[in-house]
């Protein structure tokens, strides 16, 4: 441990890992709330994956892949959507249509344009190698999300919990969602150096599942959800540094682990206090008889 | 009297089947509406379609001589139970803001006049001591009554309740018939979606009669007569409401 925090006062590059790191943690902790209640988790996965062709794309002409990322999340998001409102394909058939097709074009596209070790960066992340610029980015992210979220909390909050409410008082509730994948996208673009594509989804919907089972309100699990977020975080890459294990899994290992406490030891929600209230009743049954 | 609602016209189908065909009537404003029809008649698709929910075949719905869009903030709408997500992580209290909000408009929060408006109108319903509960915690009686104080929140002109009697206590059914009573005799109208027969006399001014198609819309000694109600409902008609009894 005092070896770890000796190499994060000296090495910039570890620095940086860590605070791009609890900069993601806390960004898809905001925005993975909203996901997990509005039932969009596997809408997470598609949108992290779906990014892939558009990634390649901007490497192929030069721009930064910030732009060929949001684009293709969009677009990807409006596929989805145009295949389950116009045909009798479920929404989950089509994600997972859309989602694997742009996928895997992305892949072939990465495998032609560059050479196969950046395809492996792209989709597992490599956090101890973020540049300043990468950092500032997912940064400049994190305003953004914070901005929008804090400025259009009312509805979003509204529009998740109630949404016949929001469109008879005029919400546009489509703006809303589309707006969400554009925060979904670019949660994906900050999390690119951190967990990689692939895991994505696990900082989006493990930390904001962990605090919804230990509250019972939104802004409450937001705060909550950023926590657990940022926490992961910094134990993936400590033990990822320490034990040299890949660092993505390290910190989606442990989001999962934080979740797996809460659900075994939450107040309300978790499973061991019903079990162990059954039990006494159970005792207190046998004693009076 | 003016006209608070004029519908013409009115089709919707989802996907081949057609569920409501040309409904038109027109109804007065300070009115208590129940619209009555047998399962799957189409009642809360007419809800839906006046409020501009779902998509219409063809149809023109005025509120006072306006088209929906003028007069959104003024309507007050409260879904089916089944369609609320009870697990939410939200409060009673925080359930009634909501209604609040459409007065608020973009960026504004609810501050102290809105706490205290969402708190008077729980205590209507008789809920105020459990405003920091969680909303799964309540039983169904209670969620329907929160849902009516969110409605009462809302200050609106016109009030549409999906179902606000489906499973709940007497108590709870008491409660809410008196508030929304009382918001008549302020002059607002009320449409609700009903389905128990047995009430429709003592609850309602006016009802809308639907089965697929309209069978009559107005006062209820107008509308409620056995001839008609046979034509909408059917030989099931007996299922629902015993007319001998009654009359």
């Amino acid at each position: 441990m005092i070896n770890f925090i000796n190499d994060l006062l000296t090495y910039g590059f570890l620095q940086k890992a860590l605070v791009t790191s609890i900069a993601v943690g806390i960004i898809s902790g905001i925005v993975g709330s909203f996901i997990v209640l509005r039932g969009m988790s596997l809408m997470g996965d598609a949108i992290s994956h779906a990014v892939l062709p558009g990634i390649a794309i901007s490497y192929m002409l030069g721009i930064n892949y910030f732009y060929g990322a949001i684009i293709a999340g969009v677009l990807t998001s409006i596929g989805i959507g145009a295949i389950s409102d116009n045909s009798r394909i479920k929404t989950d058939s089509a994600i997972g249509i859309v989602f694997s097709a742009a996928f895997a074009l992305g892949i072939i596209l990465i495998s032609k344009a560059q050479s196969t070790t950046d395809l492996t960066q792209i989709l597992f992340g490599n956090v101890l190698h973020v540049r300043t610029s990468d950092m500032r980015l997912t940064l400049g992210i994190g305003v953004i999300v914070i901005l929008v979220v804090s400025l259009f909390y009312k509805e979003l909050l509204l529009s998740s919990f109630d949404e016949t409410m929001a469109q008879v008082y005029g919400l546009n509730t489509k703006l809303i969602h589309y707006g969400i994948m554009v925060l979904l996208t670019l949660v994906t673009v900050a999390s690119l150096q951190t967990v990689g594509v692939i895991l994505v989804v696990s900082m989006l919907i493990t930390p904001a599942s962990t605090a919804y089972l230990l509250t019972n309100r939104l802004s409450f699990m937001i705060v909550l959800s950023s926590f657990f977020g940022a926490i992961s975080a910094i134990i993936g890459i400590y033990f990822s540094y320490v034990n040299d294990l890949p660092t993505g899994p390290a910190i989606a290992l442990a989001a999962a682990i934080i979740f797996v406490l809460a659900l075994v030891f939450s107040p309300k929600q978790g499973v061991l206090w019903p079990m162990i209230n059954r039990r006494q009743r159970k005792g207190l049954e046998g004693e009076t008889r | 009297m003016h006209k608070s609602l004029d519908v013409e016209n009115l089709s919707a189908s989802y996907g081949e089947t057609q569920v409501l065909e040309n409904i038109s009537f027109s109804m007065k404003a300070g009115r208590l509406v129940g619209i009555i029809g047998p399962n799957g008649s189409g009642k809360s698709t007419l809800l839906k379609g006046i409020l501009g929910l779902i998509p219409l075949d063809t149809g023109e719905v005025k509120f006072c001589h306006e088209p929906l869009s003028k007069v959104r903030k003024r309507v007050a709408y409260k879904p089916q139970s089944s369609e609320i997500d009870w697990d939410f992580p939200i409060t009673v209290i925080d359930t009634v803001l909501l209604g609040t909000y459409p007065k608020l408009g973009l960026f504004k929060r609810p501050g102290k006049r809105e706490r205290d408006l969402a708190m008077k109108c729980l205590g209507k319903v008789g809920m105020a001591d459990f405003a920091q509960r969680q909303i799964s915690e309540m039983s169904g009686g209670q969620r329907q009554r929160v849902f009516l104080a969110r409605a009462l929140a809302q200050e609106a002109e016109c009030f549409f309740l999906d179902e606000p009697f489906v499973g709940i206590d007497a108590s709870s059914e008491e409660i809410i018939i008196n508030n929304l009573k009382e918001l008549r005799d302020l002059g607002k109208t009320i449409y609700l979606v009903h389905h128990d027969l047995t009430k429709v006399t003592s609850y309602f001014d006016d009802i809308i009669l639907i089965n697929k198609k309209l069978y009559g819309a107005g006062p209820v000694e107008d509308i409620f007569k056995k001839e008609i109600m046979e034509e909408a409902f059917g030989s099931s008609l007996s299922v629902f409401y015993n007319w001998e009894v009654k009359s």
